[in-house]
């Protein structure tokens, strides 16, 4: 048995090792792709005007810009190894650590928008389900419509607008404890509950029609201990799997959300590295993040197959992570 | 024809049931329309800076008011529309040609064209997609083309995954092997007989992704990445809005209002049309492999 989770484990850490090379080689070819000479670009950032073509020749020698692409890629590859990821174009910042000291407070708010949503998402999907086809399950999906379809910058005006300004319950922006956190983590936990809902009421549904639940319901149990203790269980599995794949796709509205309320964290990283065409720290990120992506759905997995061994059998035959 | 008519033969033409899929389907045409008329409708430059009408509540003149410019903003909001609406349908129909011809070829020669090719696609699927399409975006600076790119390049892998799973479904059915055996060529088996088994299968999933795209040009028009300024687009106009929310929210309402109803149409008319067109079981989207990770993408796209 322990052989077979090790065998698993292994071989899913080994199938994640040309997705993360791939990702570096993204990461690299985007920013060398992208118009501008990142040695102008720095000169122009020092001096404020353009720069002599002497100058910019000799920077680029300096950085290693003259070599061919494969050379220079895999110097940054064996650097990023190293967890160096090279310094920013504009600040002068290793771009590393400037990532790992902003990554807290963006998993923060990640992380408690997750846990939000699961608390909302999952009652109201059963809810749904056990009342499928009635007014309240109508308006459930409705709701959930809406919260699917609204983007999250809209909807953090929305809660400034009534929770910040109008009823004064939190700080309408900024950082620090959790009255700061309170707004941005319901902004982006309200789209992922509509998401969860559905996906619960769905899959509920689904187990609602399995012959044990008719059994557990001719024994006489009563309704609500059928759904929790019999249906619940069971439908909560790709409920549980997805959490993790959506993941990354909470991160990508936390960086959104941040900005909305003036959040430090990687959100605004990002922006300041868009608006100044800082190309390292802009190549750093997207390694960084598709990084934080691959473990965690690595981490998903491996603690899924310890739940439920039918995952590790599938695995014998083809593994295919789900998009995010 | 009286409104009411109009939108219940927009529900018999799209083959719509659910009222509320035949009003989401009113509304795509609705803005479709605009946003190819809207050079020629009877509305203000979007663009014209009025210095004496800043922040006009509405009038006549200015249905919807005016911004802090004095830019009428239902003028702006239709051009927004142009933006959007222009930008998600080319999108679209660069994505669905290059997922297709990918997990086409993916799915119907394996081997190691199809390892190399899903690798390729788990690379791309190992990003946030917002994130990816802002990183890009970024890259390239404003404007059509980089936003294009942008959402290309993030939402083809999604696209070549499903079409590689149902082709290699496909693949040992009877009548490919007929095809095959009665001397067809790989590429008219190809085209006659795989490409319109997968096809409706495409535009479910095309409709429903374009209330993804949608989303996304808002966001990245919010980020700055969008549209170049002055000219009009939903999200810019939301972020804009920003320091007049408390003395103006219309500024930011009407825009976020005109985004979520898009998004809102284009999800119940891909929901409407899962239900009616797929060929597998009604209500039950795309994967036809059974197992354990069935479930779990069945939900998925339920979700």
């Amino acid at each position: 048995m322990s052989v077979m989770v090790g065998g698993y484990v292994s071989r899913r850490i080994l199938s994640v090792l040309p997705v993360w090379l791939g990702l570096s080689l993204l990461a690299f070819s985007l920013s060398n792709l992208a118009p501008g000479d990142p040695a102008e670009v720095m000169l122009r950032q020092q001096t404020g005007e353009p720069p002599g073509a002497a100058e910019v020749a000799l920077l680029r020698q300096e950085m290693g810009l003259d070599q061919p692409f494969p050379i220079r890629y895999g110097r940054w590859l064996a650097d990023a190894l190293r967890g160096d990821l090279g310094e920013s174009y504009s600040t002068g910042n290793p771009v590393a650590r400037t990532l790992i000291m902003n990554l807290p407070p963006t998993l923060e708010l990640a992380l408690s928008s997750l846990i939000l949503a699961i608390i909302l998402g999952v009652p109201l999907g059963v809810v749904g389900a056990a009342r499928n086809g009635t007014v309240i399950d109508h308006s459930l999906r409705f709701v959930s419509l809406v919260g699917a379809s609204i983007p999250a910058f809209v909807l953090g005006y929305l809660l400034i607008l009534f929770l910040a300004v109008n009823l004064r319950l939190f700080p309408v922006s900024g950082s620090g404890g959790w009255m700061y956190l309170a707004l941005p983590a319901m902004t982006l936990a309200l789209a992922e509950s509509a998401a969860l809902a559905r996906l619960t009421r769905s899959s509920m549904m689904a187990v609602l029609r399995e012959d044990y639940v008719r059994t557990a319901r001719a024994k006489g149990l009563r309704s609500a201990s059928v759904l929790t203790r019999h249906a619940l269980r069971n439908a909560l599995n790709p409920v549980v799997t997805l959490l993790g794949l959506r993941f990354g796709r909470l991160l990508g509205g936390a960086v959104i959300v941040e900005i909305v309320f003036s959040r430090a964290g990687l959100g605004t990283v990002m922006i300041d590295a868009i608006r100044d065409r800082d190309y390292s720290m802009i190549q750093g990120f997207i390694l960084f993040i598709g990084s934080v992506f691959v473990a965690s759905n690595l981490i998903v997995d491996v603690v899924y197959s310890r739940l439920d061994p039918r995952v590790r059998l599938d695995s014998e035959k083809e593994y295919r992570s789900a998009p995010g | 024809m009286r409104p009411v008519d109009a939108v219940a033969r927009i529900g018999s033409v799209l083959r719509l049931r659910d009222p509320l899929a035949i009003a989401g389907g009113s509304l795509i045409v609705m803005l479709a329309i605009v946003a190819v008329a809207a050079p020629v409708l009877p509305l203000s430059d979007p663009n014209t800076i009025d210095a004496i009408h800043r922040l006009d509540t509405p009038s006549v003149a200015h249905p919807f008011g005016t911004d802090n410019l004095g830019r009428d903003v239902l003028s702006r909001l239709a051009w927004g529309a142009r933006w959007s609406m222009g930008t998600v349908a080319v999108a679209t129909v660069l994505i669905m040609s290059i997922g297709v011809a990918v997990g086409t070829i993916a799915g119907y020669f394996g081997g190691i064209v199809d390892d190399l090719l899903m690798r390729l696609v788990d690379v791309f699927l190992a990003l946030p997609s917002l994130l990816l399409a802002l990183a890009i975006g970024g890259l390239l600076g404003p404007g059509f083309t980089s936003v294009l790119m942008a959402l290309v390049c993030v939402w083809w892998a999604s696209y070549a995954r499903m079409v590689r799973g149902l082709v290699v479904a496909l693949r040992s059915h009877e009548y490919l092997v007929a095809a095959r055996s009665l001397g067809g060529s790989d590429l008219h088996v190809l085209v006659r007989h795989v490409l319109p088994n997968v096809m409706p299968s495409v535009a479910v999933l095309a409709t429903i992704e374009m209330g993804d795209l949608v989303l996304a040009v808002a966001a990245l028009g919010f980020l700055g990445i969008g549209v170049q300024a002055p000219n009009a687009e939903w999200g810019s106009m939301v972020s804009d809005a920003r320091p007049f929310l408390l003395s103006a929210p219309r500024l930011a309402f009407w825009p976020g209002l005109a985004i979520t109803l898009t998004v809102m149409a284009f999800n119940v008319v891909g929901d409407g049309f899962r239900d009616r067109f797929d060929p597998r079981t009604p209500g039950r989207p795309f994967v036809p492999k059974s197992g354990s990770r069935t479930r779990v993408a069945q939900a998925s796209s339920d979700a």
